[in-house]
């Protein structure tokens, strides 16, 4: 379960980097053991998400190839575009492995806290205030 | 041609680790992990994002170069990284500069506080 979270968080990765460190990452979450140390790397691969996302705004330029000793060792040619709503998307996916995480190690999180969305009772209280308030004003 | 290193300094904590991992031999990304845990005993743990948004930065800056894939390694996905001749001159004047910090440091604590 974890390693398909995982794969899943590395593969929401800018093409660019996914393409670069994308099976080193797997690779270093199957050498790993232990259930707390998989929740801690994908908790570290969901960080990195939005890292690459958010904060790294120049990932959809080439990259500079890497040379040793004069030789091009890795080359691109096709671009990486950021899409206009790669941020949202990006949010959103962090916010639903984040609770992925916490339901598969028991601390399911209420999504009426994660998201802000009101209970039925709430509105209904909500509702019941506002028209008092409406009809004193009145 | 001695490149400037000086707008490379102060190197980040992350930064340094990696480029001291690198410094005696060329690494794929685990051993590095596992070389930054051992030099800070344990205190400083670098997880897989960190390390490779560190590392790709510091390829296209020029201080580490890949290597690439090693033929019978264990795992055929690990790719290997070196320090280039930038970034050992760039780690050389840091480790200075730590240096001149730890000495002026200590100069300053063992000198007794002066009355106002």
């Amino acid at each position: 379960m974890l390693r398909y979270l995982y794969r899943f968080v590395v593969r929401a990765h800018p093409g660019s980097f996914r393409r670069r460190f994308g099976d080193e990452m797997l690779s270093i979450f199957d050498q790993s053991e232990g259930k707390l140390s998989h929740a801690s790397l994908l908790l570290d691969g969901v960080l990195s998400l939005f890292r690459q996302w958010a904060l790294r705004p120049d990932l959809e330029q080439e990259s500079a190839p890497s040379t040793v000793a004069g030789e091009v060792h890795f080359y691109k040619f096709e671009k990486d575009k950021l899409r206009g709503a790669a941020l949202v998307y990006g949010a959103l996916l962090s916010a639903l492995v984040l609770n992925g995480v916490c339901w598969t190690n028991g601390l399911r999180l209420e999504p009426s806290y994660l998201y802000g969305v009101a209970t039925a009772s709430d509105r209904s209280a909500a509702g019941v205030e506002f028209a008092t308030k409406f009809s004193w004003r009145r | 041609m001695k490149e400037e290193v000086s707008p490379f300094l102060p190197l980040s904590p992350a930064t340094l680790h990696i480029l001291l991992s690198l410094a005696g031999e060329e690494m794929h990304g685990y051993a590095i992990m596992q070389e930054v845990q051992r030099q800070s005993e344990g205190k400083y743990k670098l997880g897989p994002g960190t390390l490779y948004d560190n590392l790709q930065k510091l390829m296209d800056r020029g201080l580490v170069a890949e290597l690439g894939r090693r033929t019978g390694d264990d795992d055929p996905r690990r790719r290997y990284y070196k320090l280039s001749s930038l970034g050992r001159g760039v780690l050389t004047a840091e480790i200075a500069r730590l240096e001149d910090v730890v000495r002026e440091g200590k100069l300053r604590l063992q000198a007794k506080p002066r009355r106002a």
